[in-house]
């Protein structure tokens, strides 16, 4: 069973996709915090790691750079549902240059989720 | 002196000073003129108020004396007899003699008028008025020539004894005693009228005597010789030799002694002349005969009183004087003495007396009472008294002068002369009179002073002494033509003469002429002033004013000067250059016209600014006011110009106004741009703000959303097909997915610049889209489309470009939704040459692309059109917009580095230009749209289906323009029976997802149900839709996202079709891959959304 982990400081984003994934018979694993879900990380190696950006703490993309530096095999997927810009680039796309595999603006369909983290855990 | 001397004086005094005095006692110049003309004796009078005595009068002997005319020497000083060899100490003992106001004799060499010397013996006379101030001098002359010579002959002679007799001034005779004559000297050689002695002697005394004389004087020669009486005095007569005074006979008063001559007895004769003496005598009598013939007119009356018997003679004049009637009244002494005023007589009692009694003269100034009790001024004079031999008066004669006339008219002569006297000197002017050979003989003290010279010292001189050497000539001319037809030309009209001071300085002088006839011939009265000084004084006027006026000038600022009245007395330059460009075509606004004038009329055409003017001006002119300014919009220019307009008094507002307008344009349109930059600036921040806050709240926004929809999906997973909630969980998706897409709107608005942009050929991009866009105009709007092939390409995104102008042709539509009108769609390349800047824009100048779209609608109020720009704002009715359109386009095009420009006003419509800066041409690789490759196309039959029917005809449209033949139907339901009519002559079925009744998959479904093969492309404004339902149908299906773009259309169609035709059987296997490929491709676009 293809294990997914959920950072995001949004319990009720967390949630929705927990039960998303859960239904599509992934196990899931949840953090609040980019910090956090480095440590859960570190603990469990998750096969894929759906991150948000904006979050307290340590914020998505720090997660992202640290977590793809530690464990260069990771997969993640960037979510965010602001449009902050850093230069001409905006978050997602500063995600992907970090080593985000997909990038997802919310609000995105489950449907669109599931897709996206199927296609991943595919090959 | 002298006997000889002592009678020479006394006879020139008598001829002179005696007949002045007789002159003098009828105090009358008019006499006195008379009288002086009449005498043998030549005659000048001088001026003594004058220094330099000019002559007033010369009587006609001088003229024979000297040559010279009266009208000639008037005015001039004696000096002109001198000459060459004229005694200095004679001519100095003259000029003190005049000084002093004294008597006094000279001989003098003086000159005739031809040149010739003669010896002058001058007698000067002081004439006094009653105020005892000498006024005039009496000039006697006579030529003493040959006695002169006679005495220079004498100086020459060597014998002590004969220079002696020569010294002598009598004249010496020797008479030897044959009676012939020995010696004479050269008194005697003159008196005789002879030129030498030897003329004379030799010759027989009888030879000089008249013949009734010889016998008495041979007999008293022998007498004298026998006598031995040292000296016998007796009256002779002579006879003259000369043959100017051919028998001429001197009287000479001979004092004869017998001497010794050379030896031998001889008589002696030393004579002096009484002719000199006889002269003065028969002149007087002549003047009493002259003067008896003018007794009427002298008013003089003649008086004869015989003491012894008591009797009385009057003439016809006296009668008259004394009021009696010459028939009627006898003539009487007593009547006489009773004539007399009272009041005189005693003193003509007294007098009369001593006039009988010791001869002192009679010589009276008193009054007679006429019968009827006129009083008359009168002069009684005694003239002479017969005695008898007891020294007894026996006749007594003399006259009686009225002087009533005279005293009258001397009164009022002297008050007029007075008069005259004052107004002349006094005169501001000076005054110069002149004879017409231009002597001056009047020059007041103004005149003098004009001139720089003393009291008198002009009179007499040339008028050509004032006049500068350079006009001397052709003034002389000009005076000779004067007096040819001497009339009057006064003074002004420009008549400006330069004139010579005495300093030499020149003077500009002001003349005016008149002739003034008197009894010497016409003079010119000349009346001169000196405008020299107010000629400076204009000069330097002149050259303030032109100072002023270069200042005025020079003022950029339009600038008018009224006098009290409002009257313009000067504007400047700025002014008379604006004047007609404000008048436009009326006459525009100068000097002389009444300022206030103009302005009522302006009020009376409705100019509200003119009425401002008017109480502004009047505020000023009454002094309520400092100074008053307004600013006001020209409104006759054809360019709105804006001015400044300030009223000052001039000095006090008593002496008027000074206008000034000055053009403040340019501050007002920076004022205006300034307040528009402000508008724009907090447009601008507020925009930001919004962004910032969209930026902020999208974050949280799609967090929310992201839970709403992501449970209601699973809700709905979790329900049965058919449960009741499933509808209100759509509708909570539905709601959701339209928040979802205004917060991506938001965000596209707050985030510009992502889109690609390329060089792109907005012709071929608008046309297309206007193609495409047609099916929405409805029929009641007329399209124009003014687009200029080629356009310059600009760089842009043309995704964006496209969905601005749908943005924009939208709004124009339902602004004449429901009026109708014209749709304007124009596009031009303009080159901005000036920056302009709108209310939430502003255009930098260049070179721009501009696209206007332009609606005849209902247009918008300024408040809404503050606002159109605004996120959220909409005049869209709720639920038919999703209220981002304008500002989404000005999101757009101020990421594209243009600019947005909004008029409208309501019930004319809208106008909105977009201007997008064209690429610099080396730049410019222009790339069209589709210039990669073109628009695919084909003849295919297509079966479109579209609910909407604005869309429905869009898409028919689409289709027919890439040359395919398309079916349209606007619901499934004539779709599926059109379809089924002929299944096999469609070849490709596009159809709407979302249809009431029966949707687009159904349709879709169906279709193949009869046609396996049929291609199908799904539209849909939402992916989710398309995703989550294009699986239902199988087969080769594709879908299209709304609004349908023209160029992923036919590339979408052309593919579609082209498939088909090569995979038919296959077309199920194929569809997994494209599936694939199509998730990809949508995970691939969404985030860039």
């Amino acid at each position: 069973m293809p294990s997914v982990l959920v950072v995001d400081d949004e319990d009720q984003i967390r949630q929705l996709i927990r039960e998303t994934l859960e239904q599509a018979g992934y196990d899931v694993q949840e953090a609040s915090n980019g910090k956090q879900g480095l440590e859960r990380y570190r603990t469990k190696p998750a096969d894929l790691v759906i991150m948000d950006i904006l979050m307290p703490d340590q914020d998505g993309l720090e997660s992202i750079m640290t977590l793809r530096r530690e464990f260069p095999a990771s997969r993640v997927i960037a979510i965010t549902g602001g449009s902050d810009m850093i230069g001409i680039l905006n978050f997602l796309d500063v995600a992907k240059m970090l080593g985000a595999r997909r990038t997802l603006q919310k609000p995105f369909d489950m449907q669109t989720l599931l897709d996206a983290a199927q296609s991943e855990l595919s090959h | 002196m002298d006997v000889t001397g002592n009678l020479l004086f006394g006879s020139a005094l008598l001829s002179g000073a005696a007949l002045w005095a007789f002159v003098r006692e009828r105090r009358h110049t008019f006499l006195q003129s008379r009288v002086i003309a009449a005498t043998s004796s030549s005659v000048l009078v001088t001026d003594a108020s004058v220094p330099r005595h000019p002559i007033i009068q010369a009587n006609p002997a001088f003229r024979l004396l000297t040559g010279y005319a009266e009208s000639e020497v008037l005015g001039q000083s004696t000096h002109f007899l001198n000459g060459a060899h004229t005694d200095r100490t004679a001519v100095e003992k003259i000029g003190l003699a005049l000084q002093d106001s004294r008597a006094c004799r000279v001989t003098v060499r003086h000159y005739r008028k031809n040149g010739t010397p003669f010896w002058n013996e001058v007698t000067l006379s002081p004439v006094k008025n009653r105020a005892g101030t000498v006024i005039q001098f009496i000039w006697v002359m006579n030529d003493v020539t040959q006695r002169q010579q006679a005495e220079e002959a004498l100086k020459h002679t060597h014998d002590p004894s004969h220079l002696l007799a020569e010294l002598m001034a009598e004249a010496i005779l020797v008479i030897g005693e044959d009676n012939r004559i020995v010696y004479v000297n050269a008194a005697g050689i003159r008196l005789l009228g002879a030129t030498s002695s030897e003329q004379l002697i030799g010759n027989p005394l009888a030879a000089i005597l008249p013949p009734d004389r010889q016998e008495a004087a041979r007999q008293r020669l022998q007498h004298l010789r026998g006598s031995g009486d040292p000296r016998t005095c007796y009256e002779e007569r002579f006879v003259c030799l000369d043959s100017h005074t051919l028998h001429k006979v001197v009287t000479v008063m001979v004092s004869a002694s017998p001497v010794l001559w050379k030896g031998r007895a001889a008589t002696l004769f030393s004579c002096s002349d009484l002719t000199a003496e006889q002269q003065a005598r028969s002149t007087t009598q002549r003047l009493q005969q002259q003067l008896t013939s003018t007794e009427t007119a002298a008013h003089l009356g003649s008086w004869e009183w015989h003491p012894g018997d008591n009797t009385a003679h009057w003439s016809k004049e006296l009668y008259r004087i004394l009021g009696q009637e010459q028939d009627t009244s006898h003539a009487s002494h007593d009547r006489f003495l009773s004539s007399f005023h009272p009041d005189d007589r005693d003193r003509l009692h007294m007098a009369l007396a001593q006039y009988l009694e010791n001869g002192t003269p009679l010589d009276l100034s008193c009054r007679i009472v006429q019968p009827n009790g006129t009083v008359r001024h009168v002069h009684c004079l005694g003239e002479a008294i017969v005695r008898d031999d007891p020294n007894q008066p026996i006749r007594v004669s003399g006259t009686l002068q009225d002087l009533t006339p005279h005293v009258m008219m001397e009164q009022i002569a002297h008050d007029r002369d007075e008069q005259f006297r004052m107004v002349v000197e006094s005169a501001p002017n000076g005054i110069l009179l002149t004879s017409e050979d231009g002597t001056i003989t009047l020059a007041n003290a103004t005149l003098e002073k004009i001139f720089g010279y003393g009291h008198g010292e002009l009179i007499g001189h040339s008028v050509d002494i004032l006049v500068p050497d350079e006009f001397k000539s052709s003034h002389t001319d000009q005076r000779r033509s004067f007096f040819s037809s001497p009339v009057s030309r006064p003074m002004g009209a420009g008549r400006e003469f330069l004139a010579r001071r005495k300093d030499g300085t020149e003077i500009s002088v002001e003349i005016g002429l008149a002739p003034l006839r008197t009894s010497t011939g016409v003079h010119v009265l000349a009346t001169i002033v000196d405008i020299s000084a107010r000629k400076a004084l204009d000069e330097l006027l002149r050259e303030k004013d032109d100072l002023n006026q270069a200042v005025l000038d020079s003022l950029t600022a339009e600038v008018a000067v009224l006098d009290q009245a409002g009257q313009i007395t000067a504007v400047n330059k700025a002014w008379r250059q604006f004047a007609p460009i404000a008048a436009g075509e009326a006459a525009p606004i100068s000097p002389g016209q009444n300022y206030l004038s103009i302005c009522r009329t302006a009020v009376q055409q409705g100019d509200a600014s003119a009425q401002e003017a008017i109480e502004g001006i009047e505020a000023v002119r009454t002094g309520k006011h400092d100074r008053f300014s307004m600013e006001y919009a020209c409104p006759t220019t054809d360019q709105s110009r804006w001015f400044a307009m300030t009223v000052m008094p001039l000095r006090g507002p008593q002496e008027g106004l000074v206008i000034t307008h000055e053009d403040i344009s340019s501050r007002k349109r920076a004022e205006q741009e300034r307040e528009q930059l402000l508008v724009q600036t907090q447009h601008l921040q507020k925009m930001e703000a919004i962004g910032t806050l969209a930026g902020g709240i999208a974050h949280e926004f799609n967090n929310s959303l992201t839970a709403v929809l992501g449970f209601s999906e699973l809700a709905l997973k979790a329900l049965s097909k058919d449960h009741k909630v499933r509808r209100h969980l759509d509708q909570i998706i539905a709601a959701g997915r339209k928040s979802r897409d205004l917060v991506h709107q938001l965000l596209t608005f707050s985030q510009q610049g992502r889109h690609l942009k390329r060089p792109l050929s907005l012709h071929i991009l608008i046309k297309e889209s206007l193609k495409l866009l047609r099916p929405l105009v409805p029929s009641w709007v007329h399209v124009n489309e003014r687009i200029h092939v080629p356009t310059p390409p600009v760089s842009a995104d043309s995704s964006q470009m496209h969905q601005m102008l749908l943005n924009l042709v939208e709004n124009a539509l339902r602004a004449m939704q429901k009026t109708g009108g014209t749709l304007t769609v124009a596009l031009e390349e303009v080159q901005v040459a000036q920056l302009r800047v709108g209310p939430q824009a502003r255009l930098e100048p260049g070179a721009y692309a501009r696209l206007m779209v332009q609606d005849t609608g209902e247009g918008m109020p300024s408040d809404i059109q503050e606002r159109i720009f605004d996120p959220f704002f909409t005049t869209k009715d709720l639920g038919t917009g999703r209220g981002m359109g304008l500002a989404v386009v000005h999101g757009i095009i101020t990421a594209h580095g243009g600019t947005i420009f909004v008029d409208s006003a309501p019930g004319t419509g809208t106008t909105v230009e977009v201007y997008l800066p064209i690429i610099p041409t080396q730049n410019a690789t222009a790339v069209s749209p589709n210039a990669e490759e073109p628009l695919p196309q084909g003849h295919e039959c297509v079966l479109f289906v579209d609910d909407e029917e604005s869309l429905a005809r869009f898409g028919g449209e689409m289709l027919e323009s890439l040359g395919y033949y398309a079916v349209v139907r606007m619901s499934a339901s004539e779709a599926l029976q059109a379809f089924r009519m002929a299944p096999q002559r469609f070849d490709l079925l596009i159809t709407d997802v979302t249809m009431p009744n029966m949707s687009g998959i159904t349709l879709a479904k169906d279709c193949r149900l009869l046609r396996p093969d049929l291609p199908i492309i799904l539209c849909s404004g939402s992916e989710h839709t398309l995703s989550a339902e294009a699986k239902q149908v199988q087969g080769l299906t594709k879908y299209v996202l709304k609004p349908l773009m023209l160029q992923d259309v036919a590339r979408t169609i052309r593919q579609v079709l082209d498939q088909a035709a090569s995979e038919a059987p296959s077309a199920h296997q194929r569809y997994r891959e494209l599936a694939r490929e199509l998730v990809e491709e949508h995970d691939a676009i969404s985030p860039s959304r």
